[in-house]
Formats: structure tokens, C-alpha cells, sequence
């Protein structure tokens, strides 16, 4: 069954056209990777399906709602996304990063999703004190705590060791197995990404 | 946490001490005349103590609290530790703002009228800044391009008018509490209360903008509409700083820094900690400047910049504030 489902869908940033009349469709429950050289709107189509960036025509279905009729509410239970680049400007500990505007339940799943991602000895840490790999893996953290049904992870493996890498795998494997939807942007030759289901290749 | 809040409520104790007994003036019997108000009303002690420097001492601890307060605010809403209201152009556009009013015979410095003048400007200049900004990283540059724009319109505007009402480009620049009476704080101790008072309620909300605007947006919230509420209060603080004891410099990006150091970066916190820090900067700043040459006073400005400058750069160094 297709929680996801992308029509004809023209995107543009900075006045400049990424890509036009893509169409896809994505299963709930499996792991999607977008890939593609680089400017070719990876990043970009993974804020479309977030509803950060308007498509220039073209529609995207989420749960068989149209995402364009949805308020920001009502989208923000629908996903759950770790950005790329670095947002954490301001000194907080990464125990409180974490905590920012969770549920209580997933307050207490801070310990355990911490252990998960390598960031125990950090938590208490300022988050302005940590490599861009360790704020990467606070960030993931950050967008597991949430219960939604769909994830999406812009470039995950970016600044990753072969450990974490084959650890936050696992960790996606283990959120295809509750049902959860997983989307990411890697880098990887499709050949690497076969525990992936589906590939969406964009750009030549 | 607690022993780091009651150090600073005893300096503060303090510091209030060192300055009801400082000053051009010896007061004799001076706990008399405070503890006893009604005693020798009309005296000089008495009219020192209860007409200039109790006024004064209040208005420096709540010119202080409001100008800690407004930085906590200003980095929070900008997610960016290096914005202060000088640095955003606030301060320089609430300058301009007063200035305009004073000219056009509509306000006097110090008066509420001046406030609602130096609030537009406030927010005008504030607006801008973030309008020209695309980026968190441009914020700080372009900020500093508007409160130059701004801070040249009032030194011109004060060269070419030769009014002695709008007060010396100094006191725009610098700032001085040598004006400050009982009058300000009918105007200060308000508008303080009500802004600390939605500062304070806004606070879980501020804590989110370090996720970033995309990252409130995924959460079902506007950055903008948090932004904006914090604007208006930053405006109002800023305001009625520089309205009453016009711009100093320093202390609104000094304060907020000590208290993330010492209390963390929750602006529950901060709210209560950076004001008690800005209202004992200001205070000591205050006190220094009127009694080290009396009968002249240093311009407040250059000891808060004395005071916060070392202390902040101390901290920083051995905190690790700043992104490696």
C-alpha cells in the first residue's frame, strides 16, 4: 500500500529548475533512497515532501491527502526529518536539544536512542562543542524521538564512520520492520543501497 | 544552580549598598535617612538620597534587567549568539525614533511618547535587518549596516539641528543615567514587567527556534509568529532604554552570554538570569562612573564595555561557547 504518492512534479529553486514532471510512488513501510549528482534536487525533493518547498506544478498525496491541503499541524504528524546542515547555533547541552519540543513519552526515550547513535558520554555535552559527524548523529536522534509515520534523512551518511553508518542501517531497518516509511538522500552508488527498496534515481 | 543564583542576588545586595553610599556627595546619616523617610525631608542629604540616587539606583538595576533581558531575547529569536539589539540595528533605529519625535515637537526625551517613538523605530530597523538578511549567517552584517544607516541619520540629524532637547550625540551613543528621575520609572518599571512577564511565557518557545525555522515548521509552528512576538518585546525593552538613558553599548550582548555560561541555554532560565546579570552590570557600571571623578561622571557606556567585555571574554575562553 503507497503512503507516498508523487505526480508530475516540476520543482525549482533560486529561479532555477531541478527537475520536471517526476512521478513516484512509495510504500509504506520501506525504505526509499533518492539519488543523483550533485544540484540535481535530492535535497530539494525531500523538502517537497516535507511541504517546506511549493512545487512549481505537480502534486504530492501523502496518505492520500494532498499535501498542498494540509495545515502545518496536521503535516508535522505525518513526518519526521533530519536536515543536513547545521542548525544548532546556541550553547544548549544535547540532552537538551533532544528534549526540544517532544512528547513526554519521547522525552523518556532520550537514554535509549542516545545509546542507539553513539551520543551517551555526549548528553550532557554542549552541542557547540561536538564534531559535525556527533551533531549530525543529535540531529538523527532528534527526528527518531518523534512517532510519526514517515522518515526522512537528508544525506544521513555524510560525515559518518563505517560503524555508525552500518549501525544507523540497522536502525533503519529496524523502523521498516515497525511499518515506518523511511526516505533518504545518500551519495552511495545505487550497487551500495541494496538494502534500500526502492531507488529514485534523479538528474542524468 | 542555586548557589550561582543567590551569589548574584548578594552581589546585587551589594552592589546596591556600595551605591546608595557612593557618590559626588558624602550623605551623613545616610541609613537614617533611608530607613526613617519622613526624617529632615527637607535637607540636601535627604533630597540626594530620596530624589536622585534611590531613583537612580532603580533605574540602572531595571535599565539593566531590560537591556539582559532584550540580548537573551535578540540571540534566542535570531538563533545566533553574536545578535544583540545593537547589532540588529534595535538600539540605533529606537535612537532615530526619538530623535524624529523630539525634532517634530511631539515628544521629550524620556517621556512616553518617546518610548512609542523609539519603539517604531525599534521595530522599523529591527524589520529591516531581518527583511535584507537571507541567511543566519548575513543577519550580523546586515545588522551592523542598519545601525550604522540608522546611527549616522541621528548623528546628522543632531549636527544639522544644533537642538539641545535631543541631548549630544554621546548620550546616543554612549548613554548616561545623570537624567534619570522618580518620573522614569513610572515608564520603565511597567512596560519592565509586562515585557518580562511575555518573555517569560514565550520562553519554551524561543528554546525552540535553535532547531532551526524548518525544524519548528515540522513541529506544526511558525519561527516567524515566535519572532515576531519576540520582537515586540526586544522593541519595547529597547525602547524604553534608550528612550530614558539612551544607547549603551555592550551590556545586552555581555549579560546574556554570563548567564548562558552560568545557568545553561534554556530561556526560562535565562530570562530571570540574564536580567539580574544586566541590572548588576549596570548598576556597578553606574556606580563606578558617577563616583571614580566626582563631581564628573564617565560615560556609562565605556564601563560597561570596561565591566562586560573582560568577563565575557574570560568565560568564553574557558566554556568553549563557539562552534569549534
Amino acid at each position: 500500500m503507497e503512503i507516498i504518492e508523487i505526480k508530475d512534479l516540476t520543482l525549482q529553486r533560486n529561479n532555477r529548475q531541478l527537475f520536471t514532471g517526476l512521478s513516484a510512488t512509495i510504500a509504506k513501510g520501506s525504505i526509499s533512497a533518492i539519488v543523483g549528482p550533485n544540484g540535481c534536487g535530492k535535497s530539494s525533493l525531500l523538502l517537497a515532501i516535507t511541504g517546506d518547498l511549493k512545487p512549481s506544478s505537480g502534486s504530492i498525496f501523502i496518505a492520500e491527502k494532498n499535501l498542498q491541503e494540509l495545515s502545518d499541524l496536521e503535516q508535522s504528524h505525518l513526518r519526521s526529518m533530519a536536515l543536513q546542515e547545521r542548525t544548532f547555533w546556541l550553547p544548549m547541552t544535547v540532552r537538551e536539544i533532544l528534549a526540544l519540543g517532544q512528547s513526554d513519552a519521547a522525552i523518556n526515550q532520550i537514554e535509549k536512542i542516545a545509546s542507539d547513535l553513539g551520543l551517551t558520554e555526549l548528553l550532557d555535552n554542549l552541542v557547540t562543542t561536538l564534531s559535525v559527524g556527533q551533531v549530525q548523529r543529535v540531529e538523527i536522534a532528534r527526528t527518531l524521538l518523534r512517532d510519526c509515520p514517515i522518515y526522512l534523512f537528508d544525506e544521513p551518511f555524510a560525515a559518518q564512520d563505517l560503524a555508525s553508518k552500518e549501525k544507523l542501517i540497522e536502525i533503519f531497518k529496524q523502523l521498516r520492520s515497525s511499518g515506518k516509511t523511511i526516505i533518504l538522500v545518500a551519495h552511495s552508488e545505487v550497487e551500495k543501497l541494496s538494502w534500500c527498496d526502492q531507488i529514485i534515481q534523479l538528474g542524468s | 544552580m542555586k548557589l550561582r543564583f543567590s551569589l548574584i542576588i548578594i552581589a546585587l545586595n551589594i552592589a546596591v549598598v556600595a551605591s546608595l553610599l557612593l557618590g559626588a556627595t558624602q550623605v551623613e546619616n545616610i541609613w537614617r535617612y533611608l530607613f526613617s523617610p519622613g526624617f529632615d525631608s527637607a535637607s540636601t542629604n535627604h533630597l540626594i538620597l530620596w530624589q536622585i540616587r534611590i531613583p537612580r539606583i532603580l533605574v540602572a538595576l531595571l535599565i539593566g534587567a531590560a537591556l539582559g533581558l532584550a540580548g537573551a531575547i535578540a540571540q534566542s529569536a535570531a538563533n545566533n549568539p553574536l545578535a544583540d539589539p545593537a547589532i540588529l540595528g534595535t538600539s540605533a533605529g529606537a535612537s532615530l525614533g526619538v530623535v524624529i519625535g523630539v525634532l517634530l515637537n511631539l515628544a521629550e526625551v524620556g517621556s512616553v511618547l518617546a518610548v512609542l517613538f523609539a519603539t517604531i523605530g525599534a521595530l522599523l530597523a529591527t524589520a529591516l535587518t531581518f527583511t535584507w538578511a537571507r541567511s543566519v549567517g548575513a543577519l550580523i552584517i546586515i545588522g551592523i549596516g542598519t545601525s550604522a544607516l540608522f546611527s549616522a541619520v541621528v548623528g546628522l540629524l543632531i549636527t544639522a539641528t544644533n537642538n539641545p532637547e535631543i541631548r549630544s550625540i554621546s548620550f546616543w551613543s554612549l548613554g548616561s543615567l545623570a537624567l534619570a528621575t522618580s518620573e522614569s520609572l513610572l515608564i520603565i518599571t511597567p512596560v519592565f514587567l509586562v515585557c518580562f512577564f511575555f518573555a517569560f511565557k514565550i520562553a519554551p518557545q524561543l528554546d525552540l527556534l535553535s532547531l532551526g525555522d524548518i525544524s519548528v515548521r515540522h513541529l506544526g509552528l511558525s519561527a516567524k509568529t515566535i519572532r515576531l512576538k519576540a520582537f515586540l518585546i526586544i522593541g519595547l525593552l529597547v525602547a524604553v532604554s534608550v528612550s530614558t538613558v539612551g544607547s549603551i553599548s555592550f551590556l545586552a550582548l555581555a549579560a546574556p552570554h554570563i548567564a548562558r555560561i552560568l545557568f545553561g541555554g534554556k530561556n526560562r532560565i535565562l530570562t530571570i538570569a540574564s536580567s539580574l546579570i544586566g541590572a548588576l552590570i549596570l548598576l556597578v557600571g553606574d556606580t563606578i562612573a558617577r563616583s571614580v571623578l566626582p563631581p564628573y561622571e564617565l560615560p556609562i557606556g565605556l564601563i560597561t564595555s570596561l565591566l562586560g567585555a573582560p568577563i565575557l571574554i574570560l568565560l568564553v575562553r574557558k566554556a568553549a561557547l563557539t562552534w569549534k
